[in-house]
């Protein structure tokens, strides 16, 4: 998977970071987009978003990445963003059992608001904090297949998997689309990338200007 | 809430001093934080109102983008636009912002009260909200005056009205206020406690203008507000607010003048609620001529945090604002 330019992409792909506060979603993130880790980085308030373009085999992939604030008293203002969103990552802070404990109320909020088809991954962060794990790899694995979640232990101070997680989803919603798209040329004789007004745009393709197929 | 300390520190560099305006300005805010959502709620709908008032026609489009809810400005409201610019920048435009707002100064001398903070997370609780039991009344940042003066003389002349809308507390009026507040202070419940900085610095405020169009404008236009529902009764329910809310005569009902007063707008910071318009106006031609949708319109400006231009931004919500102070004058 390399890089792309920012302006240069095929795909959109909305993705939303949820989970309790403190569990290392905007670190994560920034991990990802800019290779950075702050030790002292500030509560999230609301949304904030970044974006990474990727290469999956020849396709451009831009990656629009929404960090949420994990705190109760946002919860309304981040939840009105998880529309449109393809792909999740449900944080968890693998030395905080309280934060694996509700991972469920958020999975359900998330498909409360966000569509069925999405692509969902259960992230135990902080994997280099191996003396203060709280939540057991295989119990957290387990209720990952158990809810059809996709599952990785990342570490966003030493950058552990956290490439492999966004990548990961990313594939994953990419082949989701990729399969869509040849059911719909199949069944219909619509060229690609001419979505029409008032024609919802499939996940990932997110508006004609922005497809150069 | 760091972020509200953090520039009181810069700008004091005294962590005793830093640590008692902080006090002061959290009796203002911590409606901001509480968990009911009523104070952000009340934001929201005057700074639609207000968008909607100066330019419907960006109003317009930001409906049919389904982002009239302007939820992207959440952060704006919330700490008083501080993290939408580069700090220094920050600095100047809440000096600007917080010297504009009447002064509010202690009786004697600051109390300090309130068991010390323990821990980052009670700490936070317990400064915003012990200040308001034991009555202290440190003097927020920044005296009156200064870089805003022309903006607040419109101002005070609003509260020489007769019945315009209930004074503003300025010196001259600071005894009776006082007297109100002495008065009406044992029969508050906490909540209408947390709301005290609001009904001082809109004297007679709290009146029911506010409550019958905010009421409206909530139900209408935040339908999703987990608070909207409960802000009469939660409102109503204080026995101080009865004392309190006097009918004001002419001002906010007068068919011409759809928006809250002064003394009401953006609940004791008015000029905040312009520094947000300005911004949003900055950006509409862009916004609209690109056709952004929902989604665009928050990342749009979320990819400007810290690179607002102050300087335009203040001299454009200064215009704003002027034009609002005039309409009640």
């Amino acid at each position: 998977m390399g890089n792309g330019t920012e302006e240069d992409y095929n795909f959109v792909f909305k993705v939303v970071l949820i989970g309790e506060s403190g569990v290392g979603k905007t670190n994560l993130l920034s991990r990802f987009t800019r290779n950075e880790f702050s030790h002292d980085s500030r509560t999230t308030i609301g949304v904030e978003f970044s974006t990474r373009t990727v290469m999956l085999g020849t396709a451009a992939v831009k990656a629009q990445i929404w960090d949420t604030a994990g705190l109760e008293r946002y919860r309304a203002i981040t939840s009105a963003y998880y529309r449109g969103a393809v792909g999740a990552l449900l944080v968890f802070d693998l030395t905080k059992h309280h934060t694996y404990a509700v991972v469920e109320r958020w999975l359900k909020e998330l498909y409360d608001h966000a569509e069925a088809t999405i692509v969902v991954m259960l992230v135990g962060n902080k994997s280099d904090l191996t003396q203060a794990r709280e939540v057991p790899s295989d119990e957290a694995r387990m209720f990952a297949e158990n809810n059809g979640l996709l599952f990785l232990e990342t570490s966003a101070l030493d950058s552990t998997n956290v490439e492999l997680a966004f990548e990961t989803v990313l594939k994953e919603i990419f082949a989701k689309v990729s399969k869509q798209r040849q059911n719909s040329t199949r069944t219909n004789a619509i060229t690609l990338g001419s979505a029409q007004a008032g024609q919802e745009p499939g996940p990932g393709e997110k508006r004609a200007c922005c497809i150069s197929l | 809430m760091s972020d509200l300390a953090s520039p009181l520190l810069a700008a004091l560099d005294h962590e005793g001093q830093a640590f008692l305006c902080f006090c002061g300005i959290m009796r203002r805010l911590a409606p901001n934080f509480h968990p009911d959502g009523w104070a952000m709620a009340v934001k929201f709908a005057h700074l639609q109102l207000l968008l909607r008032h100066v330019d419907p026609d960006f109003y317009r489009y930001l409906r049919e983008a389904g982002a009239h809810n302007l939820l992207f400005c959440y952060r704006w409201l919330l700490l008083e636009l501080k993290r939408e610019f580069a700090f220094e920048d920050a600095l100047r435009m809440l000096e600007v912002t917080w010297s504009s707002l009447p002064p509010d100064p202690p009786e004697r001398e600051v109390e300090l009260m309130g068991t010390p903070c323990h821990g980052a997370d009670t700490g936070s609780r317990s400064c915003g909200e012990q200040p308001l039991q034991q009555g202290q009344r440190p003097r927020p940042a920044g005296g009156r005056g200064g870089a805003f003066e022309e903006a607040v003389d419109p101002l005070a002349l609003t509260s020489q009205e007769p019945g315009g809308g209930g004074q503003l507390p300025g010196p001259a009026s600071l005894g009776d206020l006082q007297q109100l507040r002495d008065n009406s202070r044992p029969r508050r419940d906490p909540l209408a406690q947390l709301f005290h900085p609001t009904v001082l610095i809109s004297s007679k405020s709290l009146s029911k203008p506010l409550l019958n169009s905010s009421d409206a404008l909530l139900s209408s236009s935040l339908p999703g507000s987990p608070s909207s529902s409960s802000l009469p009764s939660s409102r109503e329910a204080s026995p101080a607010a009865g004392s309190l809310l006097m009918p004001e005569v002419g001002s906010p009902q007068d068919p011409g003048k759809s928006l809250p007063p002064p003394q009401e707008l953006g609940q004791g910071n008015p000029f905040m609620l312009f520094l947000c318009l300005a911004i949003l106006l900055e950006h509409r031609g862009q916004i609209m001529r690109n056709g952004l949708d929902y989604h665009e319109v928050a990342m749009h400006f979320d990819r400007l945090v810290g690179k607002h231009p102050l300087g335009r931004v203040l001299h454009r919500a200064k215009a704003l604002f002027a034009d609002y102070l005039q309409s009640y004058l």
